[in-house]
């Protein structure tokens, strides 16, 4: 089962993933961290979603970026894996790892689909950006539209889409699916 | 307590106003009113730019927002998802959409009701 959860800044989404995670796991559970620590505020923030998983039997997995060059076995084994974020994956792959836009949708689409084939219920938290008025620069707006279309290209697989607003979940895609566990 | 939320310019306010059936003599506006005075109507609107002007004066949006709902607990509150648009490479900016989406996420937990208006349309997502 694929699972998408989207949401903007702050709405809630990691609380919500992981604890949809432990309702819904059956055996180890793997967490695939994806935030590159390198300053003071990443270091918190990270910290912070460390305490937030504590007791929640995570083993922690830190894949800044090149997931899909991990060995098949990485990910054996696993009944549930929660991928969090794949905003902060993106970001990584194109100004980290230097990954063009369309090179960076193929990793990401590499990197799921071997997760897929190896984890029974992979959910993946991901940000919204619907835009604003405010001109980006041009990277960052290529930026934007490969988020958008990763999402819409994984929430088109997915078995179930979520969006978190104000940390209240909004099923699009397969309530039968989460929805008593969500309620 | 009725929390109203969206993008900016979704037709927030005119929702709250049809529903409430209240003029603008009803509303507080987050932006521009008196800090001891935000919580005084019946409706406060523009909560983020409320939020950006307590840190701007040092002080706790946290408290003085939990604290104003606690001693008015039938207000209805109007405030922009600002966590849709991009992080801001500026710190204050990335702190204040950080602040508010943490903030609404706890509003939203204690309200009766949450909409969420989208091109003018509203929709019930809580109670």
């Amino acid at each position: 089962m694929l699972i998408l959860v989207t949401g903007g800044v702050a709405s809630g989404k990691s609380e919500l993933a992981e604890n949809l995670a432990v309702v819904l796991n059956k055996g180890k559970m793997l967490y695939i961290a994806t935030m590159q620590v390198d300053d003071e505020e990443s270091r918190l923030r990270v910290h912070k979603h460390r305490q937030m998983r504590e007791g929640k039997k995570f083993e922690t997995m830190e894949a800044p970026y090149g997931l899909s060059t991990y060995n098949q076995e990485y990910f054996a084994g696993y009944d549930t894996a929660l991928l969090e974020c794949l905003s902060n994956l993106i970001a990584n792959e194109m100004f980290l790892a230097g990954k063009s836009g369309p090179e960076t949708i193929e990793e990401v689409i590499t990197a799921c689909k071997k997760l897929t084939r190896g984890i029974e219920k992979l959910i993946i938290v991901s940000g919204t950006i619907l835009g604003g008025l405010k001109p980006y620069d041009d990277f960052t707006e290529e930026y934007i539209r490969v988020l958008g279309r990763l999402n819409c290209l994984i929430g088109a697989q997915a078995d179930v889409v979520l969006e978190t607003v104000c940390g209240i979940p909004i099923i699009h895609k397969g309530k039968d699916l989460v929805g008593r566990e969500l309620a | 307590m009725i929390l109203i939320i969206g993008g900016n310019s979704q037709g927030k306010l005119q929702f709250a106003q049809e529903m409430l059936q209240v003029g603008n003599e009803m509303i507080s506006d987050g932006g521009t009113c008196q800090l001891d005075q935000a919580f005084a109507k019946p409706v406060l609107n523009r909560l983020h730019l409320l939020i950006s002007r307590l840190k701007q004066q040092g002080l706790d949006p946290y408290s003085f927002i939990k604290q104003g709902i606690e001693n008015n607990p039938e207000i209805t509150i109007i405030c922009d998802e600002l966590g849709l648009g991009v992080v801001p490479i500026d710190r204050e900016e990335r702190e204040l959409q950080e602040l508010t989406g943490r903030l609404l996420c706890d509003i939203a937990r204690q309200a009766a009701q949450v909409y969420r208006v989208h091109c003018s349309i509203p929709v019930k997502i809580k109670g």
